[in-house]
């Protein structure tokens, strides 16, 4: 059994190492297919179109475009592999590190968001599937198709509208009271940040600018967790095990709660990292619409100033993230669900 | 009389349209009774044995009166009805693979079954006696390893040990009315033999009333004291099972103890009835067995018989009349 | 053998019930029914106003791109610039004085070619993909199932916004960017449904090479096994629409001031307390298209999954 564990969560990193590297490969080419030549290339890591012949060169050289093709994907994933992302043409900074320092900020966003949404999710889902065909369960329906099928901006414009402007209860853009002072930057999460400095003002900003964000990100979401709740729970009331234990006496309600919810919870894990992906992608509009500067608010900008590397750099970093999520919700199945078994 | 049918009829609704399984039955069971239901698949065997504990899936629905102490099963509240699940009524269910909650130990499920019945009888919930009492109970059944089987979960478990760990459910729950539909399919025929006489032991021992469904006129021969036979949905002759086996009245009772491979009378050659029961959704107009029955004249496809009493039993045929 | 499994008219025959079926069990219920018909009139109105934007291109006579509208929907005009929504400008006007229903409808087809273009797309890719896949199995199964893995890692939108933005960021960017990403969860459901088909007895006795065997999978799933493609494309136009119209509201897709629905609404925010229909409506048109699909899918689903409210 144990080996049998260590063997699975082996062949599952294996396989996610195999898309990483795909990935990769497919995001270079991408580049290459459009900037075929090493001058081309040059122009793009310059930054600008109208660059002296003479300055491509020395760039060419600096980053080996004139090296054959098939090497320098090697010298680009190896690079990637040390956190080597290149030179942000815009910023002029290591592209490392201005990912390091936007994506703390959304993830501040995007957890609390993913325990919100699942919370409101599996509540919803246990309620409706306890409920079926009441109306509680065409409430919970109606509520959750209306959010999944609604753009984010939407979502996110609405709650601005109302709570942000019109009821003035919470602040409608930024990410923090920009008249604050800045705490010292120990771990680059500002909230961290903040507690540790005991910055309780700067804390207590944070938290309020983040709450309608994060309300947005989590409506925009909880229907996926809502809807496989559901199933997932009508699935195994309607199984024979499900029927023993009310034969046996079990009061229904503790059945529902003790039998179905609990055994519905495990392949939910599974959704963590697919909630994971979905959200990071909300968060582009999110934190456009409330001016929040995370990893969104950076994409959007790249995409104004047409900054290639910067795209694909997150979009790198995205997928290496939503690879290694899909991997721990793997294992965390496999541990908890005893029947996972290696095909 | 412990359990009282009246005017009982049972539907279903599908894709194609809602049809009647059972329809307007009357039975009653006296304590003690160990009573066979027996008929061919599809007749609604199960369907009756999940009407009477109110267990039907969620397409099903009911009519009628269902009498148990007193009170009509299919009309009080759940509440109720779970304090009469499992201790006063309790149901094995036919398929018996998926039986068990994947995610928990047998053990588990097994003192789960041993509290209940413990708290209603308001005894001692003391977990090392329940652990005692679900380890015996397992050897009851011929599964020595007890304790190895009690650590384990159900994927880890053969059909027939499953099988054998829900009847150890019902030993735990000692409810007064045992339905065990078709308990011994996943069982070899020596085992099959100990839990016959495990069902009769409990008749004897504890006065459990016992509906024991199956296919097999054998086994009902060998078990019980009385006799339903239904097709399609009705009861077409029930009484004594030894008299009905020794000279059964209705053809279709013929045609069944006939199709007994080695039976006597077809001298080693398999009998078996004509054709197959009709669909639910175009039952025959008379009788529903007009169709294959080898003495069927006029009236039998014009008007369906009544239950008749005739000599020590009932029986719905017009030859009868 | 395979003649028999593919006879043309008995499949006619049973195609037409299975359709009636279906529209039978949609009409059923209320809420699949609301759906089909908003689905109907969004691909009806995107069929007429598309021809009559193309019509109008064609015979470059812009009158006729708008001839069903209630104004011309690029008719700037800074007197009635920001005014909420009253009986001649329904839904409001935006900066420029532009009326925002009329903009609304005429942005509408785009979204419906799209959607179409791409889901046929993704379809046809992961037919080709996933059959290939499941049938070979071995290597090429390896091979193409890691590709695929590696474009579900990364969430479709971001995908899309780092191939369209390399594209710099048009039109035809955007709807490459939807065809390159959308087709890996049909890939892998065409795989699964020939894995399936893959072991039955009269596929292993067939004598048949290799190629003309991937072609029966062809025929044979895209003729016999299409209930669950069916629902699930009826939710993924939602999707795509959704998908679209984000890449529109990021500054993905055609300039201004050809109206998009997604563009519109991220014009609006910047005008937010004030100009509040300006970023709605377009938000509740997408959200009322989307519906439609999703409910009509979610029903479809519902009737094969078996899980019918009867
Ligand atoms: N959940 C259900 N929904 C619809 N129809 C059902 C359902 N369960 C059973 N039926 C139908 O009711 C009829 C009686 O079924 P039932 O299971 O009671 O038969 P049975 O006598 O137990 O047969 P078997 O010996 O095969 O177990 C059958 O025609 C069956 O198709
Ligand atoms: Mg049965």
């Amino acid at each position: 059994m144990q080996s049998k564990t260590v063997l699975f969560i082996v062949r599952r990193g294996i396989n996610a190492l195999i898309t990483v590297v795909i990935l990769i490969v497919f995001l270079f080419s991408l580049i290459h297919i459009i900037a075929p030549s090493p001058a081309a290339m040059a122009r793009i890591y310059a930054g600008s179109p109208h660059v002296p012949p003479a300055e491509l060169l020395t760039i060419e050289k600096t980053y080996g475009l004139n090296k054959p093709i098939y090497e320098q994907m090697i010298i680009y994933m190896v690079a990637i592999f040390h956190g080597n992302l290149g030179v942000d043409p815009t910023y002029k900074v290591p592209e490392i590190s201005l990912i390091a320092k936007f994506l703390p900020r959304t993830l501040e966003l995007v957890i609390p968001a993913i325990i919100l949404s699942v919370a409101i999710g599996i509540f919803t889902g246990a309620l409706a599937a306890s409920k079926r065909r009441k109306p509680t369960d065409h409430v919970v329906k109606g509520v959750y198709l209306a959010t999944w099928a609604s753009p984010p901006f939407l979502v996110a414009a609405m709650l601005q509208l109302f709570i942000g402007y019109d009821l003035g209860l919470l602040p409608a853009v930024h990410m923090v009271n920009p008249l604050l002072n800045t705490p010292q930057n120990y771990t680059s999460f500002p909230i961290l940040n903040s507690i540790i400095a005991r910055d309780w003002p700067y804390f207590i900003s944070l938290i309020h600018h983040m709450i309608l964000p994060v309300i947005a990100l989590s409506l925009i979401s909880f229907g996926i967790v809502t809807r496989l709740t559901r199933s997932s729970m009508l699935d195994i009331m309607e199984t024979d095990y499900f029927r023993l234990s009310i034969m046996k006496g079990v009061p229904r309600k503790k059945a529902i709660y003790s039998v179905a919810l609990r055994n519905a919870s495990i392949p939910l894990i599974t959704l963590i990292a697919l909630l994971f992906a979905y959200s990071v992608a909300g968060a582009v509009i999110i934190e456009d619409i409330f001016d929040y500067h995370g990893m969104g608010w950076f994409i959007v900008h790249a995409i104004y100033t047409l900054d290639y590397i910067a795209i694909l750099d997150t979009t790198i970093i995205v997928g290496l993230s939503v690879i290694a999520a899909n991997l721990i919700a793997d294992i965390l199945y496999g541990v908890l669900d005893p029947r996972v078994r290696l095909e | 009389m412990l359990l009282t049918i009246r005017n009982l009829s049972v539907f279903y609704n599908t894709v194609v349209g809602k049809f009647k399984v059972i329809e307007d039955m009357n039975l009653d069971l006296e304590e003690g009774d160990i009573i066979s239901l027996v008929g061919e698949s599809a007749s609604g065997k199960s369907t009756l044995g999940q009407v009477l504990t109110r267990m039907l899936p969620g397409t099903g629905s009911a009519e009628g009166e269902v009498i148990f102490d007193g009170k009509d099963v299919l009309k009080i509240s759940e509440n109720r009805m779970t304090e009469i699940r499992g201790t006063s009524i309790f149901m094995i269910f036919q398929n018996p693979l998926n039986s068990l909650n994947p995610v928990k130990t047998v053990g588990f499920q097994l003192i789960e079954a041993a509290r209940i019945r413990r708290e209603r009888d308001h005894l001692s919930t003391d977990e090392a006696e329940m652990r005692k009492e679900a380890e015996e109970s397992l050897i009851s059944l011929r599964l020595p390893d007890a304790d190895s089987i009690m650590r384990r979960y159900p994927h880890e478990l053969s059909g027939g040990q499953v099988q054998r760990v829900v009847i150890c459910m019902a030993l735990l729950l000692k409810p007064k009315i045992l339905i065990a539909d078709e308990p011994t399919t996943a069982l070899d025929v020596t085992i099959q033999a100990q839990v016959i006489n495990l069902l009769r032991t409990l008749n004897k021992e504890m006065k459990m009333t016992i509906i024991f469904i199956t296919h097999d006129i054998g086994l009902a021969y060998v078990l019980s004291n009385n006799l339903v036979v239904l097709y399609s949905g009705r009861i077409m002759e029930s009484g004594n099972t030894e008299s009905i086996i020794k000279k059964p009245l209705h053809p279709y009772t013929s045609g069944l103890i006939g199709s007994i491979p080695n039976s006597s009378k077809t001298s080693g050659k398999l009998f078996s009835i004509k054709g197959s029961p009709p669909s639910y959704l175009s039952l025959p107009d008379g009788c529903k067995f007009s169709n294959r029955c080898q003495f069927v004249f006029e009236r039998c496809m014009q008007e369906e018989p009544k239950l008749l009493d005739v000599q020590d039993r009932k029986v719905k045929c017009w030859l009868y009349e | 053998m395979i003649e028999n499994v593919t006879h043309k008219q008995e499949e006619k025959k049973d195609t037409q019930g299975k359709l009636n079926f279906y529209l039978k069990m949609v009409y059923k219920d209320k809420t699949g029914f609301a759906g089909m018909i908003i689905v109907l009139i969004f691909f009806g109105w995107s069929f007429i106003q598309g021809m009559l934007e193309i019509f109008s291109g064609m015979f470059s006579d812009p009158h006729l791109g708008s001839i069903l509208l209630p104004h011309n929907p690029f008719n700037f005009n800074y007197h009635i610039s920001m005014q909420g929504p009253s009986s001649t400008y329904l839904l409001g006007t935006n900066a420029e004085g532009e009326d925002i229903l009329s903009r609304l409808l005429y942005a509408v087809p785009r979204d419906a070619f799209i959607a179409v273009l791409v889901v046929a797309s993704a379809i046809l890719i992961g037919a080709v993909l996933g059959i290939t896949a499941g049938y070979m199995g071995k290597m090429t199964d390896e091979i193409i199932m890691r590709v695929t893995d590696a474009f579900l890692a990364v969430p479709a939108l971001i995908l899309v916004i780092a191939i369209s933005v390399v594209l710099n960021a048009t039109y035809t960017g955007a709807i490459i960017g939807l065809m390159v990403v959308w087709w890996p969860i049909y890939t892998r459901f065409f795989r699964g449904q020939t894995l399936k088909i893959k072991n039955l007895d009269f596929v292993q006795a067939s004598k048949i090479n290799n190629v003309s065997k991937i072609r029966f999978f062809f025929r044979y799933l895209f003729l016999n096994d299409t209930d669950p493609i069916i629902a699930y494309a009826a939710l993924d136009f939602g999707n795509v629409i959704l998908t679209y119209s984000t890449l529109a509201f990021l500054g993905i897709g055609l300039t201004p001031p050809i109206p998009e629905l997604g563009s519109m609404a991220a014009d609006g925010v910047g005008a937010l307390p004030t100009a509040w229909w300006w970023a709605i409506f377009p938000g509740l048109a997408i959200l009322v298209i989307v519906i439609g699909f999703v409910l009509l899918g979610d029903r479809l689903q519902d009737i094969i999954s078996n899980r019918i409210n009867y």
